[in-house]
């Protein structure tokens, strides 16, 4: 989509290019000239009044519409080659930006400062992850956190640009951490069940057939499998150890308490 | 190439993380701090994200003269940038005079071709391809880009100089091969050839220290290599490049170095079946460059110069590299790349839109491994494609 988004909302604008080229033919403005945050500017900070202006703002939106467009079918474009698979790892890993975006950036800063409807974006950003979080297969937990941050944001103050200090926005800055970091522990796919086949490769290659190449690829694979699970920090140092063994062509009496406690661990 | 000795493996290991894999295999994999981050180095990666994200105007001293406004702009989604010349270019053009050694008299060593309104670009890139056909020893045809590069001046008249297209590469996992103790990558020096395997590969020695960064290593650190990113990319000044003043200030400065010091590597995605492709992988040479465990780390490079050969010399000396050589690449994350960016390009100058295509561009020091590639049956290449697929 990378096309399209330079011309739908770069941030910030420069005012001064907005003047210095107002009237220019849009096709040939800078993306800092031109997108939502151009027609906010020109709307809100500075209403364009002008016959020149007014037309230039005619212009930007025509503009703005027609990216929109694209983008919009470009996305209808993606979903249809998309297979189901990847697409849940895309929501799901999109949600995960999304919840900390709003924690680490968009409540601490406005997203509209023209018009001051950042409050209305943010609203709409918590309804649109509930959304998106109810298509994937997470526990339940996840969702109660997601509807509690939506009651957050609801409760927010309008406008929000000029009440960053009341205690509603603290309030859902820690709804949308707790969401965060609960969404960041329940990874979709099953990276476990793949550590496993990974163990049980090794089993073959390295204690069945004596194969120490293979042996440490299938450590790999085994180290790349458990990134990000609860298990990780434990079974690494297990691994390393095992690693170790490898290298060393150690025999099987050596390696097999090892790799009966990284079994143990995984179950 | 000399093998590295075991023994000195524990040595060399020194202050890598020993958690640096993420499991993600989304559009965003690239993007992730290191696991076990605390939350004060958490909060620090995020601003360093946003200052990487942060896209520049006027307002903030971008230019007059410049090539994009933010890092992201180019290495996309943390990952690398397309050939793209357009409103705002994904890519870069290296410049030198016609003996590719001095800087251009026009343009210095790099093309600024775009500029703030009211002023006007140095000058415009003029891109083409020109096919270059093939066929693998079985009969099987295949078909190649080559890049066709023209620097036109403001009046559309061509400039004569030397030119070098370079993408922007990934930066995910830089901080690790940056923490690389030297005497790891010169282990792996072979400059003489001494153990006679076609593959010599000698260390970028700069001034600075040994150069890790950029397709021919001309840069030794983070610091310096965004420091360089703001002034000639985006013209901005920093306090290591002052001009005068500090329009990105030593904080934000910092932060992106630290941002790019904490991201990690996407996990490997490989099955059991996969060991034939890593096997084929090690077999045909490709491993005697694209070494698979750089002190200790899977990065697939050893971060040596090597020359590949006349089809990719770009004509430009820069830092310790000659027009023919070039660093290797690491090759972690790269079967993401098309999630990531939506399409695939790869080297320097991202004439490759496939791996296959790829690997049929090596020569010179890596000849012999793309010929043995070559020579496989066609199985074993899909198998070994897919290997690198799942890395
Ligand atoms: C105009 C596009 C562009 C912009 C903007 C840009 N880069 Fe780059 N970057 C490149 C290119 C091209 C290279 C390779 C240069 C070379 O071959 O020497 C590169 C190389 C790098 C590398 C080295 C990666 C490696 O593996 O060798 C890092 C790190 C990096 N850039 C960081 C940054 C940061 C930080 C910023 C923002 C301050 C930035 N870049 C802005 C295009 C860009
Ligand atoms: C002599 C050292 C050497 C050998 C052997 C070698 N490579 Fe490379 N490889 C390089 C260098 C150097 C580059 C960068 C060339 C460029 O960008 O112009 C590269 C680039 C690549 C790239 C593109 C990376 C990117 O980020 O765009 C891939 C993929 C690759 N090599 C795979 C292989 C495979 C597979 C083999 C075995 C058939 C192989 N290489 C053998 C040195 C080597």
């Amino acid at each position: 989509m990378g096309e399209f988004d330079p011309y739908l909302d770069t941030w910030p604008v420069s005012p001064e290019d907005l003047k210095r080229t107002l009237g220019s033919p849009v096709e040939n403005l800078p993306p800092e000239a031109r997108g939502f945050h151009a027609l906010e500017y020109l709307l809100f900070q500075e209403p364009a009044r002008s016959p020149e202006a007014a037309r230039h703002l005619f212009h930007l939106a025509q503009d703005l519409a027609e990216k929109t467009r694209g983008l919009g079918e470009a996305y209808r474009g993606y979903l249809r080659e998309t297979p189901e698979e990847d697409l849940k790892m895309e929501l799901y890993a999109a949600s995960l930006e999304l919840a900390e975006e709003l924690f680490a950036e968009k409540l601490q800063n406005p997203e509209s400062p023209y018009a001051k409807f950042s409050v209305h974006d943010y609203r709409a950003n918590a309804s649109g992850l509930l959304k998106a979080l109810d298509l994937l297969p997470l526990p339940g937990r996840v969702w109660a956190l997601a509807l509690d941050l939506q009651g957050a944001m609801a409760a927010l103050p309008s406008p929000l640009e000029t009440a960053w200090d009341r205690p509603e926005v603290a309030l859902a800055i820690a709804r949308a951490k707790d969401l965060y970091e609960t969404l960041a522990q329940a990874p979709v796919g099953s990276p476990l069940a793949r550590a496993l086949l990974w163990l049980r490769t090794f089993r073959e290659e390295y204690l069945g057939e004596g194969e120490v190449d293979e042996g440490l690829f299938a450590l790999e694979g085994l180290r790349a499998a458990l990134a990000g699970t609860p298990q990780e920090a434990e079974a690494l140092r297990l691994l390393e150890a095992l690693e170790a063994k490898v290298q060393a062509q150690a025999p099987t009496p050596e390696a097999e308490p090892l790799l009966k406690a990284l079994e143990e661990l995984l179950r | 190439m000399r093998r590295l000795l075991l023994g000195l493996l524990p040595l060399l290991l020194g202050a890598l993380p020993a958690r640096y894999l993420v499991q993600d295999a989304s559009s965003r994999a690239f993007g992730h701090p290191l696991p076990g981050l605390s939350p004060e180095a958490l909060e620090a990666f995020r601003l360093g994200d946003q200052a990487f994200n942060r896209v520049f105007v006027r307002e903030d001293g971008l230019g007059p003269r410049f090539v994009h406004q933010s890092c992201a702009g180019c290495h996309v989604g943390d990952g690398r940038g397309r050939p793209l010349f357009a409103q705002r270019s994904e890519a870069l053009v290296r410049t030198r005079a016609q003996d590719g050694k001095t800087p251009h008299p026009l343009f210095g060593l790099q093309l600024q071709d775009h500029a703030l309104p009211g002023y006007a670009p140095e000058g415009r890139v003029e891109l083409r391809w020109e096919a270059v056909e093939g066929r693998y020893p079985d009969g099987t045809p295949y078909r190649l880009r080559r890049p066709r590069l023209r620097v036109l001046d403001p009046e559309g008249r061509p400039v004569p100089g030397a030119y070098s297209l370079r993408i922007a590469p990934p930066v995910f996992g830089t901080g690790l091969l940056e923490k690389v103790l030297e005497a790891a990558i010169l282990a792996l020096e072979d400059p003489q050839d001494q153990d006679g395997d076609g593959i010599s590969g000698r260390a970028a020695r700069l001034e600075g220290g040994l150069g890790r960064f950029g397709w021919k290593a001309s840069v030794e650190s983070l610091l310096v290599q965004t420091a360089l990113a703001y002034r000639e990319d985006m013209g901005l000044s920093t306090p290591l490049f002052p001009e005068g003043g500090a329009e990105v200030g030593e904080e934000e400065l910092k932060r992106v170095v630290f941002y790019l010091e904490n991201l990690a590597v996407p996990a490997f995605r490989h099955l059991p079946e996969d060991l034939r492709g890593k096997r084929l992988f090690r077999e045909v040479g490709c491993a005697s460059c694209h070494v698979e465990r750089l002190a200790g780390l899977p990065a697939y490079t050893d971060l040596l110069l090597h020359d590949l050969g006349e089809g990719l010399a770009d004509g430009v000396a820069e830092g310790a590299a000659s027009p023919s050589e070039w660093r290797t690449p690491p090759l972690w994350g790269i079967g993401l790349t098309r999630k990531v960016l939506g399409e695939e390009v790869y080297l320097h100058d991202g004439r490759a839109r496939s791996l296959e295509e790829a690997i049929l561009w090596h020569g010179g020091e890596a000849e012999e491994a793309k010929r043995r590639f070559m020579a496989l049956p066609k199985e074993d290449r899909e198998a070994l494609l897919r290997f690198l697929q799942g890395l």
